[in-house]
């Protein structure tokens, strides 16, 4: 079993998800982005695995990281505002065509005809395959850190159990496995060959409007979901829970390590409209960022001093 | 006529020398009455160079079949049908995961094992490499399991990458997990060892040997006489080529020892060893072609500098050391410069290659019947990243690998998914290696 690591450490959520197949994904991949560019940070989303979904979904869920991502380094020199997360992974290149709201969302352009929304990936080769994705990131963390949040196709995650070395690998990162029952019904041979702890996130009756992200003018969630009707929260308190357990509106229901979780009370609502809508703090620059700039800045004056 | 089948093992011997042949016709029904399956043996080989490769100038905008080669890759433009370019392979085990700083020391400890090695400048800890995993196997059939040959002059001990030993950067062949194998570095020194050293000759013999600055061929004359007689004209021609290579390296060793005396290259050189980069490449080359032509190793490692060499290359005008120039941070003169190193790697490697491809063999070439990566640790140089490491492979394995084209795998695909491709195609079998997560697909000839 592993230990959960010291309390200051935010958790560390791998997203496996079908953004493509259902539009409440989206708010689940918005709202573990918010916890990750918050500060303090609640949590820390490092990778996201798709599927049922298509290049469509991958080339959104890129784009939203890197929109999150340059919020969040807003303050640092251009240079260093590039992203360095790992690529989205994706199951299935022929997936059926069933992401025309997150097509249209990244496809949005500026005044000057310029893409709103970097990404970087244009074909199946620029996504990874999802199970050499997750055990990869599971690699860089800490015993225990982790919690995979799983809404969708368990296919991702049986291919890591079965990888050499997978199933000893969740043992010793994955604090828990959670599960949004309302996109994963068939949850239960994976949870009864799942070696760690496993929460099943009950289909909720919640229901949520997209919110309005008013800090931001242009964001790709708001775009995706702009005709949306009402979405589903079970996906959106699978990743809630990853990072608040404690919550109180949430219910336990049973003992030992499969809990069964009742995310119905209302004032949830009010908590993913909350994370949902909160702007990205601004990261501070690191001191060894600072100093090496400031270096950096000395070296150029010296070299430009020296040019006859 | 009948022809009588020589055994391959057959050497030319003389005086304390022995000479081992490369392969003759004449060899042909003995080969394939040999434990070899399917008789010519394949080759496995990886030559490595440091601190990453410009990928603006690697990579080409297009995949699938070869068109035009960017710059640094274009001195293989000759060869680029027999040539494999592989992209998007990743080195999850060379990232920093929980160490922190030292990704030259994680590189290239991973290159070829798979494995995260442990953080430590007195204690280390990786696996065993690929290469060392074939060598086991292709040592029953060959007098050296395999090769390891390098360039650069490097410590195997102390710290060399922010905590990680200096037997991470300066190895790539691992015999086991606390078991680097140094790169033989001397010409000299790999001479004697493929062709025997003169230690147990008499006193009277060694001297008369200095006095008359005998070649080792010499002593095996008497022998080359009785051979050449044995043998149909394709392999008389055959085994001149084959002795004039090996003259011609004893008299490049010999003047080498002497230009070193005169030239003084402003900064230290090892003793022994070619001062000029280019001539040491093609000195080591032309003895690992000997080698591989009389079947007296089918693996090789060749770490050209080690990972995260600052040498500088005089010879092509750049005095400053390479490390330093691949973390520009974006300067197009220090990109410029890095791209000149690259390129002058791949042209020295590009020289060698033409040799191999000159050089028959059943069913081919030594270079249709090899693959030899060559390729770095690092992505990109300056960002240290692991990712889509610059790879190519030449040779086609014995016809089982369809080259001239760029394939492009998904990304986080593992190097060690190549390993494993390449293992089964020397005939040693893996379920696993380090992080592999199957096959490389689209390899095979279809």
């Amino acid at each position: 079993m592993p230990t959960e690591p010291e309390k200051k450490d935010p958790v560390v959520v791998i997203l496996d998800c079908e953004i493509g197949h259902t539009l409440d994904n989206v708010l689940t991949l918005a709202l573990l982005h918010s916890l990750t560019t918050s500060e303090p940070r609640q949590a820390e989303l490092s990778a996201v695995a798709l599927t049922r979904s298509n290049l469509d979904a991958a080339r959104f869920a890129d784009a939203l990281a890197r929109f999150y991502a340059k919020q969040y380094l807003r303050d640092f020199p251009p240079i260093f505002q590039r992203y360095r997360g790992l690529s989205v992974g994706l199951d299935d290149e022929n997936a059926p065509e069933n992401s025309p709201a997150l097509a249209a969302a990244i496809a949005h352009k500026d005044a000057e005809d310029q893409p709103l929304f970097d990404h970087d990936v244009h074909e199946f080769t620029d996504t990874a395959d999802p199970v050499a994705l997750i055990r990869n990131a599971l690699t860089a963390e800490k015993d225990g850190a982790c919690v995979i949040v799983l809404a969708g196709a368990t296919s991702n995650l049986q291919g890591l159990l079965k990888l050499n070395g997978g199933r000893q690998l969740i043992e010793q990162k994955v604090r828990r496995l959670i599960i949004s029952e309302h996109h994963t019904p068939d949850a239960g041979p994976l949870i009864a060959d799942w070696p760690t702890p496993t929460a099943l996130i009950e289909a909720s009756s919640l229901h949520i409007d997209p919110p309005s992200f008013l800090w931001a003018e242009n964001h790709p969630a708001a775009h995706a979901l702009a005709d949306s009707k009402p979405l589903n929260t079970t996906s959106l308190a699978a990743a809630l829970y990853a990072a608040e357990p404690g919550h109180y509106a949430f219910e336990k229901e049973g003992e030992g390590p499969n809990e069964l979780i009742l995310a119905n009370n209302e004032p949830l609502l009010t908590t993913y409209t909350k994370l949902l809508t909160q702007q990205p703090a601004a990261r501070k620059l690191p001191d060894s960022l600072k100093r090496f700039l400031e270096k950096e800045e000395a070296k150029d004056k010296k070299r430009q001093n020296a040019t006859p | 006529m009948t022809r009588k089948a020589l055994s391959r093992r057959t050497m030319l011997r003389g005086l304390g020398a022995a000479i081992a042949l490369p392969t003759f016709d004449a060899m042909a029904p003995a080969l394939r009455s040999s434990t070899i399956p399917g008789g010519q043996p394949v080759r496995m080989g990886f030559v490595y160079v440091p601190n990453g490769i410009n990928k603006e100038h690697w990579t080409p905008a297009y995949k699938g079949e070869f068109r035009d080669l960017p710059r640094v890759i274009q001195p293989l433009e000759p060869f680029k049908q027999q040539m494999t370019m592989l992209s998007n392979l990743t080195s999850n085990s060379g990232r920093a995961w929980l160490d922190g700083a030292g990704d030259h020391g994680r590189c290239s400890a991973a290159y070829l094992t798979g494995a995260h090695p442990l953080k430590s400048s007195d204690e280390i800890l990786n696996n065993v490499s690929c290469d060392q995993l074939v060598a086991r196997e292709m040592g029953k059939h060959t007098r050296f399991p395999s090769l390891e040959i390098g360039i650069e002059d490097a410590r195997q001990a102390g710290n060399c990458d922010s905590g990680y030993s200096c037997a991470y950067t300066n190895n790539l062949a691992w015999r086991s997990e606390t078991q680097p194998m140094p790169p033989v570095l001397n010409p000299r020194e790999l001479f004697e060892r493929l062709f025997g050293k003169d230690a147990h000759l008499t006193p009277e013999q060694r001297e008369q040997r200095l006095r008359f600055r005998k070649s080792i061929l010499d002593f095996v004359a008497e022998d080359t006489r009785q051979l050449r007689g044995d043998l149909g004209p394709t392999d008389q021609r055959k085994l001149d080529e084959y002795l004039s290579s090996i003259r011609e390296i004893e008299r490049q060793i010999q003047r080498a020892e002497e230009d070193n005396e005169q030239i003084d290259p402003g900064l230290n050189k090892p003793y022994g060893v070619p001062a000029d980069f280019a001539e040491h490449f093609r000195l080591m080359t032309d003895m690992l072609t000997v080698a591989l032509q009389a079947d007296l190793s089918r693996v090789f490692t060749f770490l050209v500098t080690r990972e995260g060499s600052s040498r500088p290359y005089r010879e092509i005008d750049i005095p400053d050391g390479h490390h330093p120039l691949t973390h520009h941070r974006g300067q197009p003169d220090w990109i410029e410069k890095v791209t000149q190193i690259n390129r002058y790697h791949v042209d020295q490697f590009a020289k060698w290659v033409e040799k191999l491809s000159k050089i028959e063999e059943p069913g081919g070439t030594l270079l249709d019947n090899s693959m030899i990566v060559y390729g770095a640790g690092l992505g990109d140089g300056n960002k240290h990243t692991h990712e889509d490491l610059p790879t190519v492979v030449l040779g086609s394995g014995r016809g089982t690998i369809k080259p001239g084209r760029r394939i492009v795998y998904r990304r986080e695909t593992p190097v060690t998914n190549l390993y494993l491709s390449m293992m089964d195609r020397m005939g040693v079998h893996h379920e696993h290696f380090g992080d592999s997560t199957g096959r490389l697909s689209d390899l095979d000839v279809s």
